[in-house]
C-alpha cells in the first residue's frame, strides 16, 4: 500500500510538473490584461485542447495532494491511522468532484 | 535515535531509500531544537535541504488548501459569463490579489523543489545530495521572480 501511494505520488508529479510549468506560463500570461470571464471562457470553451489538459490537471492533482497530504498527516500529527486515510479520501473525492465541476464550466 | 536514521537513509522507503554519504549524516545535534521536525527526510547538516524539504512541504500543504476554493471559484461559470465575472469581481481586491501572488511563488517554489525530491530519488549521480543543495537558493530566487511578474502584471 505504502509503496503503490509513493509511486502513485512521483508519477504524478513527474506529469504534474510539466503541467504546472503551463499553467504558470499561462497564468503570468493571463493576468497582463486582468482576468474577465470572456477571457477565460474565450480561450476555453469548446477547445478540447484546454479540456484535456485541465481534466488531466484535475485528476492528478486529486491523486498527488491527498497523498502528499496523509504524509503530512501522519508525520505532524497523532492521528490515527484510520482517520487520516478517510480524511485524504474524502478530500480526494473532494477535489474531483469540484475539479471535474470547474472543468465542466469552463469548456 | 530511529533505526534508518541510525543507517544514515535519507528516506524511509525500503528498497528505495537512498543512502547518504558519511559527511552528511545525522550527528543527532539538529532535530533537539527544531520546532519542525523533518521526518520524511531525516535532519540533515546540510541546512539548505532542510529549508528546501520544509519549503517543499508547506507549500503543498498551502496549495491543497487552496485548491477546493480555486475549484469552486471556476465552477461559477456553470451559471455562465456572468456567475463567472462576479466571482472575478471578488479578486479584484488588493488583499486576494497579495493571496494570489503568494500562492503562485509556492506554485512555482513547490514544482522547483519538487523537482529536486525527484531529481534526489531518481538519479545517482556522485554526492548529489551536496550537488541539489545548489538548487535550492536559485529554486527561491525563481519563484521570488515569477512572483514579481505576477505582481507587475496583476496591478
Amino acid at each position: 500500500m505504502e509503496r503503490r501511494l509513493f509511486v502513485l505520488q512521483r508519477l504524478s508529479a513527474m506529469l504534474l510538473a510539466l503541467l504546472v510549468f503551463i499553467h504558470l506560463g499561462l497564468i503570468l500570461f493571463a493576468v497582463r490584461d486582468g482576468l474577465s470571464a470572456a477571457e477565460i471562457l474565450g480561450r476555453t470553451q469548446g477547445n478540447i485542447l484546454w479540456a484535456t489538459f485541465y481534466g488531466l490537471f484535475v485528476l492528478l492533482v486529486a491523486i498527488h495532494a491527498p497523498i502528499g497530504v496523509r504524509k503530512v498527516l501522519q508525520e505532524w500529527t497523532g492521528l490515527p491511522a484510520s482517520t487520516i486515510n478517510s480524511v485524504c479520501w474524502g478530500f480526494a473525492l473532494l477535489l474531483l468532484v469540484l475539479g471535474f465541476r470547474a472543468v465542466a464550466a469552463v469548456v | 535515535m530511529r533505526e534508518a536514521e541510525r543507517r544514515g537513509n535519507l528516506y524511509e522507503f525500503g528498497t528505495l531509500s537512498k543512502r547518504l554519504p558519511r559527511f552528511a549524516r545525522n550527528d543527532g545535534l539538529w532535530h533537539k531544537d527544531i520546532f519542525l521536525k523533518p521526518i520524511i527526510m531525516n535532519p540533515l547538516r546540510n541546512h539548505k535541504s532542510y529549508i528546501a524539504a520544509i519549503g517543499h512541504r508547506l507549500s503543498g500543504i498551502a496549495l491543497a488548501i487552496f485548491l477546493p476554493f480555486h475549484f469552486l471559484l471556476l465552477g461559477t461559470a456553470l451559471e455562465g459569463a456572468e456567475g463567472l465575472d462576479a466571482a472575478l469581481a471578488f479578486t479584484d481586491s488588493p488583499l486576494v490579489k497579495i493571496a494570489e501572488w503568494g500562492l503562485v511563488m509556492l506554485l512555482a517554489l513547490h514544482l522547483l523543489f519538487g523537482l529536486r525530491v525527484l531529481a534526489l530519488e531518481f538519479t545517482n549521480w556522485p554526492n548529489h545530495a551536496e550537488t541539489l543543495s545548489k538548487w535550492v537558493l536559485p529554486s527561491l530566487v525563481t519563484s521570488v521572480f515569477v512572483g514579481i511578474i505576477f505582481l507587475v502584471h496583476a496591478f
